[in-house]
């Protein structure tokens, strides 16, 4: 009797161990593609949870993360998600000081991340690897050739999509009469002084509205499409930081001083102290008028020199010890009913993330019932006038060209 | 008028004086609770409107959700300020013994040397110390953060039980010694009362400087152990989307803990205590 | 066995000082002297994780030649001095007042004034935001009773030149501080003095010119020091409510480190070292100018 009690424990334990081990998740195997998607699930079951990091200064962000898609992931995945807020800068210098001192299994699985910031990140080894085409709504919903291009950089699959970004800024329809183009813009701010400002570089969406002047004021934004051309770039700056300079002391505060970031600078519009604001999001200013945060009379407009659009993305860091179920989270964020309740102003209001032209014809039904509100311009006409980002040097010498032409007087 | 009629004047006149001024200074110290608690039940109030224009308790509603992370927030602050408040005060008590006791050579460079944070920004040992504690495993750990803590606290702590040790006269516990007593007696029953005053000034200074924390947390924690400072800081610190309702309730709640122990320790901790170690 | 623990108490007694010096020293001197160290390396251009491995001066030199940090240390300098000279006049004028109060007003005001010392800098920031800010509640009130028309009309108190914010968040939360001090000093220190004096027929502005004021002016310099010190090196507050750029060291410093370029993270690192050299200097001399007024305690 006893002989059999501990044959049938040892055996328990072979099939446990064996079952783990089987289970248990091999990130190399898995990133040559040699594991199935249901393994992966299934694998990504046993690891139970995952961390999320990512900017979280917005309280609907957080919110529609929390309680619509952690709870997603949990019902559909059995995966509890752990978001943790914080800015990319940290994150980076975290995953950096990391790597700096060895650390093999950090606490940082996923981050939401794109431009500058991942190419870094990507540069420095601190991601894992081509994952994307692992992702069963990747290959459905994305085409890779428009997808891996992250501010002109082709980031190799290292990343999976989260939102589209539509650059477009915001009035009050009671208030203000907005300008078409930067020549008006001039006008606009002689006119009503103090009553603009842009957020200092490098916050990205001030960097965001910097480099749309430079666009706009050397000729356009075509002939900087493709790699950084120095040569080129410093024979024609020259007329941004003019630009700029010329509207500087019409500025908020005559320029003296410029928001650290989009967020002060929408709260400064909010708490009515300039008449326009901005946003990567085209789906904001309703967001923000179904918050009660800024009047009903706020509308979106765009200028005459096009939409700068681009894409944030997710990705996996190196060191994550839930691979598995960083898998599936960036998965299931590209599944077209999450990234349609994403969109919708009233729970979140940010743009699609995969391609619309290739959903069913279900979910395209669902996407054209969402009510954008009547404070946002409808997509389409968006996507019409898109202008796309630069790579990502120019970024840095447009930066670090206005911290020295501009900031320092 | 004669003389004692413009002395009297003149004293009416600095009685005034004086109420004048400590009613501008309350005012200036409290006036501000009536907007904050105002915004922390608006749902819209634009310029130039006095008062809101819509009402509602949307941002209690968030602040005491999960989502806001305010209620692990207030459990980790309070713990850690308790924990480092105890172990300041332990590990103090030999060193203030030492200060406050004895004469030898190099003691004012002791006393500089342990002075020394309170001089040196934490922003400069902050960012030294992160590399460190990520090698030793100590970053975005709780024990991190509170061995972290200790390092603003324990100056002020060792301070100011040091200066109640600076007026103790050793000649009781010796009493106690001759007296039959065990040393552990001694100092329970004739140490500890004498020092009791200083030791809650130094819990107090303790616990408050850790409550209050936030570059120590910023850097060490790392967003991973969430204090009320570190939290409120991401709503008023310039990368969020500045939410004022949200903010209000956070700033209302972040101020209870504080309130709370200034009302417990109100009657333990006489006014003369505070001048310990100043 | 007696005789062990005899031995033991006699080893305890002969270095009672270092021991007792012990696990105080193991916190502050390992964690703070060894942050600062790991600092000063990196500062020199000890950076491995990064390929640098060559000591070197140059990003002091270039915090030397840079004007703009000059500027920053001048503001840095400014908010540190400013608002300790005017905490500490109204500070001793609070004590003395609040001293002489009698009854309830006394216990009340005891109560009120402690408040802001109990609560993080984060709130005294947001409070003169949502207060004093161009589109404050104060501004919202003038506007509404017609005295201002526009958010630009009210004066610039926040992210300004002169700092008008950032002094008014310190005071807020240092008067209190350095009032309940020099308070309890009033209280504690003066009063067998006071006593002799009064034995000896002084009158009360007698003693309090000559008793009072001496014996708590140790008080007063060595929190107005404390204030100073937290002044200099204080982050939050510049870099919530201070101007742009080129805003104080600390904050400075701040950025430099958090910029995704490494490259920049040793002249931060010489930043902070900076700063605190500086800091150490000016406070030592400090120090030593109020050492002539301690004798009186001791």
């Amino acid at each position: 009797m006893k002989k059999f009690i501990l044959f049938f424990l040892i055996c328990g334990i072979l099939v446990f161990v064996l079952t783990a081990a089987v289970l248990a998740f091999d990130a190399n195997k898995a990133l040559q593609g040699k594991m199935t998607w249901e393994e992966i699930v299934a694998a990504a079951k046993e690891e139970g949870e995952v961390t999320f990091y990512g900017w979280g200064g917005s309280a609907i962000t957080n919110q529609w993360v929390d309680n619509y898609f952690g709870k997603e992931l949990e019902e559909r995945y059995g995966i509890k998600l752990i978001r943790v807020p914080m800015n990319i800068d940290d994150i980076i210098n975290k995953l950096l000081a990391e790597k700096q001192a060895g650390k093999k299994v950090g606490i940082i699985d996923t981050v939401w991340i794109n431009g500058e910031n991942f190419k870094t990140a990507y540069q420095a080894n601190l991601l894992w690897g081509s994952y994307a085409k692992l992702l069963p709504n990747y290959n459905k919903y994305c085409k890779p050739k428009e997808a891996n291009i992250d501010f002109g950089f082709d980031n190799q699959g290292f990343e999976s999509p989260y939102s589209n970004a539509l650059f477009v800024f915001g009035y009050d329809a009671a208030k203000t009469e907005p300008f078409n183009n930067f020549d008006e813009l001039k006008k606009f701010v002689k006119k009503n002084s103090g009553r603009f400002t842009y957020s200092a570089p490098p916050d990205f969406y001030g960097s965001a509205f910097v480099r749309q002047v430079f666009c706009a004021t050397t000729g356009g934004y075509e002939q900087w499409l493709g790699d950084f051309n120095r040569e080129k770039f410093e024979a024609k700056v020259q007329a941004t930081w003019d630009y700029l300079n010329e509207i500087e002391p019409y500025l908020w505060r005559n320029g003296k001083t410029y928001p650290e970031s989009n967020a002060k600078l929408e709260s400064l519009f909010q708490m009515g102290e300039i008449d326009i604001t901005m946003n990567y999001s085209f789906l904001a200013i309703q967001s923000y008028i179904n918050q009660g945060k800024i009047p009903p009379t706020c509308k979106s407009f765009i200028l005459d020199e096009g939409v700068l659009s681009n894409m944030n993305y997710i990705t996996i860091s190196g060191n994550s010890s839930h691979k598995a179920a960083a898998l599936v989270l960036a998965n299931l964020m590209m599944d077209p009913e999450v990234q349609i309740s994403k969109l919708d102003p009233k729970k979140r209001g940010d743009g699609i993330g995969i391609d619309i032209s290739l959903l069913e014809p279900k979910y395209v039904d669902k996407l054209e019932n969402v009510d954008l509100g009547p404070a946002t311009l409808p997509m389409d006409f968006l996507y019409k006038n898109r202008i796309f980002e630069l790579n990502a040097k120019y970024t840095e010498a447009i930066e670090q060209g206005w911290i020295e032409n501009v900031l320092k007087k | 008028m004669d003389r004692e009629n413009v002395n009297y004047v003149v004293n009416i006149t600095k009685k005034i004086l004086k109420k004048v001024m400590l009613f501008i200074v309350f005012l200036y110290i409290l006036s501000a609770i009536i907007p904050i608690v105002v915004w922390s039940f608006t749902r819209s109030w634009f310029w130039p409107s006095a008062f809101p224009q819509i009402w509602d308790n949307h941002a209690w509603q968030y602040v005491f959700s999960n989502v806001s992370k305010v209620p692990q927030a207030i459990a980790n602050t309070i713990i850690i300020a308790l924990i480092v408040m105890i172990l300041s005060i332990l590990i103090s008590l030999p060193s203030a013994r030492v200060m406050g006791l004895y004469k030898f050579k190099g003691k004012k460079i002791v006393e500089m040397l342990l002075l020394a944070p309170v001089i040196i920004p934490p922003m400069a040992v902050g960012l030294g110390l992160t590399t460190i504690f990520i090698k030793i495993g100590l970053s975005d750990t709780m024990q991190g953060v509170i061995i972290a803590h200790l390092i603003p606290t324990l100056p002020y702590v060792n301070r100011i039980i040091s200066s109640t040790y600076e007026t103790f006269d050793t000649r009781y516990e010796e009493q106690g010694i001759m007296l039959g007593a065990s040393s552990f007696k001694v100092f329970i029953n004739v140490t500890f009362p004498i020092l009791l005053p200083g030791l809650i000034t130094a819990a107090l200074f303790g616990f408050v400087i850790s409550l209050n924390e936030f570059v120590m947390t910023f850097l060490i924690g790392g967003g991973r152990i969430i204090t009320l400072p570190v939290l409120l800081f991401g709503f008023v610190g310039g990368t969020s989307s500045f939410d004022y309702p949200i903010a209000s309730a956070m700033t209302i709640l972040l101020s209870i803990p504080g309130i709370i122990f200034l009302f417990a320790t109100e009657r333990i901790i006489k006014e003369e205590y505070f001048s310990m170690g100043f | 066995m007696n005789e062990r623990i005899n031995n033991i108490r006699l080893f305890l007694k002969k270095y009672a000082i270092p021991i007792g010096l012990l696990p105080i020293f193991m916190i502050v001197g390992v964690l703070f002297w060894g942050g600062l160290t790991g600092a000063i390396l990196q500062s020199l251009g000890w950076f491995p994780a990064i390929g640098l491995r060559e000591i070197t001066l140059k990003y002091y030199r270039e915090i030397f030649l840079d004007t703009d940090l000059w500027s920053s240390s001048g503001y840095t300098l400014y908010i540190a001095i400013i608002p300790t000279i005017l905490a500490t006049c109204i500070s001793i004028l609070l004590a003395i007042i609040i001293n002489d109060l009698n009854g309830n007003m006394k216990k009340i005001s005891n109560f009120i004034i402690k408040i802001p010392i109990m609560i993080p800098y984060l709130v005294g920031i947001y409070m003169v935001i949502v207060m004093y800010g161009q589109s404050g509640w104060i501004a919202r009130i003038m506007a509404s009773l017609g005295l201002i028309k526009c958010t630009s009309q009210f004066p610039e108190i926040l992210y300004s030149n002169s700092a008008i914010g950032i002094i008014m968040v310190y005071l807020w939360k240092q008067v209190p501080f350095m009032t309940t001090i020099i308070r309890s000093n009033l209280i504690s220190v003066g009063r067998d003095y006071e006593q002799v004096a009064q034995t000896l027929g002084a009158n009360n502005s007698q003693i309090f010119r000559y008793v009072t004021i001496p014996l708590i002016i140790p008080g007063i310099l060595s929190s107005s020091l404390l204030v100073f010190a937290f002044n200099f090196g204080s982050f939050e507050t510049p870099f919530i409510v201070g101007r742009y750029y080129p805003n104080t060291l600390p904050v400075e410093a701040y950025k430099l480190y958090s910029n995704i370029d490494l490259c920049y993270r040793p002249k931060a690192m010489a930043m902070v070292i900076l700063i605190s050299i500086l800091s150490t200097i000016i406070l030592y001399y400090y120090e030593k100018s109020i050492e002539k007024f301690k004798y009186i305690k001791k």
